[in-house]
């Protein structure tokens, strides 16, 4: 077990000219591989600024993070971009593919040196095979969180972060999802997921409960 | 290099989408190609063509003896061929009329009552010949058909005329002399000069000027004062420099181009109109890639949105949607060369078929094809890419956490 992520004392406060909002208080988190760590809570809660600081996304307002044993305060937006297209596979709460793309060509222009055939290996594994060359905007919305997934798995990555994955899916791809993430964790990958769907329970190995900053 | 294989993933549904807006850009284009090289080839006409723009009349300029100054400038043969030798200058002659009283033909008495005047041969500001030659000898002159007409007159007869001699003991008599016609021009065509105003050479008019002064003809080139001179410079556009020249150096001096105004309206607007129809057609382009840019932008954020969350760093989505672009104004273009040299070919065909019709207008095969079928495709792809250049760069701009705050669409 290898701590890929490393979050101590993270806050983060959004401020503009009008408002401040202090999304997240002071919270720390360590996720190592073959984990499944899911972090609930209500809405505005902070689940998906967490998450977003633990990819990369996000800079916390302080506190440090630490990926892959390094320190990433002094990466810069496309370091950043890099490290998180290399180390990390993201799921959205929305799939957001390109309609007029086929299944694999989405996974195809997902990440860098990815071939064809890669592609298609990362379609096949959640289970779309028979759904290699149809265009995405005619899949199901279930086919579509499951083409999200085969594009954030297709480059290998070490980190699997997904933002309420099981939004709008029914038990049923509820289930294939839960279970697609958890064969990832199973062959090392370390599984992030914010979400407050009960349905994932079953399938992870540690849950954080995030209370909302301004709450307390 | 994932942004270049999205561009070419994307290009075809984008061509699909917008492809009324596309062709209607295409089709200005080629067509607005058109019009300009039909205008340029009309403008080149028109300057080329000797009752247009190359007319050596327009080049022409009028001096005489009185300028701006007190004291007036002779203008004799010698200082007026001083005046030849300036730069650009291709002709001049001195102009004096001499007037004489034909007496042939008789019986009939045609001429009985008329005087006709004499005047040098100048090519740019008098009517072209319609037959016969030019004057070149002595005693030879052109007639205007018209009186040449009333008299009975052809090339190659001999007109009598009665001209003053003034007689070495200073009396003067009326004698009789004789001009070989050896040329008619067109008196249809307006000259400067009278209707009854025959044409000879300068040696021809010098002598006359002698005999009527008594003075010998080495005196009429150097004394002799001309009451005007013409003077042809080579390009149009050295007239009005000339002119001042004149006028400084103690001439009286006017282009004939003023004294003919409005020379080709219709030439000056159409040359006005190219640059118009350039900025209009230009507009245009740049108005509908921006739009197409505006809406494929919009549209595609949420896509972008869920590239950037996993990887894609901003200039590579600077560069696949700069590429779309660029490639989307490149069909325009081609379509647009395509259009363009269609047209020209089948105008120039049916102008050719029907000569003088129609399309008579229509510009034949030039440099001009090649060159519109080759940079329009250019010219479309740069505008395109270069309009949507701010749009893209807003995309470009997107910030990677911008996924995890939307819902499901
Ligand atoms: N970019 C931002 N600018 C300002 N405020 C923000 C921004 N992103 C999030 N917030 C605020 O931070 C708080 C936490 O937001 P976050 O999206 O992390 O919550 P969440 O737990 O994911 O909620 P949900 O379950 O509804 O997705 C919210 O109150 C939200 O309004
Ligand atoms: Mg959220």
């Amino acid at each position: 077990m290898t701590t890929l992520i490393e979050l101590e004392r993270i806050t983060k406060t959004y401020s503009s000219e009008k408002s401040t909002t202090q999304a997240l208080g002071e919270i720390s988190l360590r996720v190592a591989t073959s984990e499944v760590v899911v972090l609930m809570g209500p809405s505005g809660a902070g689940k998906s600024t967490l998450l977003g600081i633990a990819s990369l996304m996000i800079r916390p307002t302080s506190g440090k993070v630490t990926i892959l044993g390094r320190d990433v305060a002094q990466l810069g937006e496309s370091g950043r971009d890099r490290v998180r297209g290399e180390s990390f596979g993201l799921i959205p709460q929305s799939p957001r593919l390109f309609a007029d793309l086929t299944a694999v060509q989405n996974v195809e222009v997902a990440s860098l040196n990815v071939s064809r055939a890669n592609a298609r290996e990362a379609v096949e594994r959640v289970g779309l095979e028979h759904r290699v060359d149809h265009r995405a905007g005619l899949l199901s919305g279930g086919e579509q969180q499951r083409l999200s997934l085969a594009r954030a798995l297709v480059n290998r990555p070490s980190v699997i972060v997904a933002d309420e994955p099981t939004s709008g899916l029914d038990d049923h791809n509820a289930v294939q999802l839960c279970t697609l993430l958890r064969e990832l964790a199973d062959d090392g990958a370390a599984v992030v997921i914010a979400t407050h769907d009960a349905r994932v329970l079953p399938y992870v190995t540690r849950q954080i409960d995030i209370i909302s900053a301004g709450a307390r | 290099m994932r942004s270049l294989t999205l561009a070419r993933y994307l290009t075809r549904p984008h061509l699909r989408r917008y492809r009324t807006a596309l062709a209607i850009t295409a089709i200005t284009l080629g067509l607005v190609a058109y019009a300009l090289v039909a205008i340029a080839d009309q403008s080149a006409n028109a300057a080329n063509r000797a009752d247009g723009l190359a007319s050596p009349a327009l080049r022409t300029i009028e001096i005489e003896s009185f300028g701006a100054n007190d004291d007036p400038r002779p203008l004799t043969i010698s200082e007026v061929e001083s005046l030849s030798h300036k730069e650009g200058v291709t002709g001049s002659a001195v102009f004096d009329v001499v007037q004489v009283a034909p007496i042939s033909p008789n019986p009939e008495g045609v001429f009985d009552t008329i005087v006709v005047g004499v005047a040098p041969r100048y090519l740019p500001i008098q009517p072209p010949l319609k037959s016969g030659k030019e004057p070149a000898g002595p005693q030879e002159v052109v007639l205007p058909v018209a009186l040449a007409e009333s008299a009975g007159l052809g090339v190659g007869d001999t007109l009598t005329v009665e001209h003053i001699v003034v007689s070495d003991s200073g009396d003067r008599e009326g004698v009789d002399l004789e001009l070989a016609v050896v040329g008619l021009f067109d008196d249809q065509v307006k000259g400067l000069d009278d209707a009854l105003t025959i044409y000879s050479t300068t040696d021809t008019v010098v002598g006359l000027l002698a005999d009527e002064s008594g003075k010998p003809a080495s005196w009429v080139e150097e004394r002799h004062v001309f009451p005007r001179a013409f003077l042809t410079v080579e390009e149009l556009k050295d007239v009005d420099g000339t002119v001042g020249a004149l006028r400084t150096e103690g001439f009286g001096a006017t282009s004939v181009t003023t004294l003919l105004a409005g020379a080709s309206p219709t030439l000056r607007f159409l040359d006005a109109l190219a640059p118009v129809v350039w900025v209009i057609a230009g507009a245009m382009t740049v108005a509908l890639a921006w739009s197409i840019a505006t809406s494929i932008m919009t549209s595609r954020r949420p896509e972008v949105g869920a590239l950037r969350a996993i990887g894609w760093r901003r200039a590579e989505v600077r560069s696949s949607f700069a590429m779309q672009m660029a490639t989307l104004g490149l069909m325009v273009g081609v379509t647009a060369a395509a259009l363009f040299l269609v047209l020209a070919a089948v105008l120039a065909v049916l102008s050719g078929i029907q000569e003088g019709g129609l399309l008579a207008w229509a510009p034949g095969p030039s440099a001009a094809w090649a060159i519109s079928a080759l940079s329009l495709p250019l010219l479309a792809s740069v505008a395109f890419a270069l309009a949507s250049l701010p749009i893209v760069e807003r995309l470009a701009r997107m910030p990677a956490d911008a996924v995890l705050r939307d819902t499901r669409e």
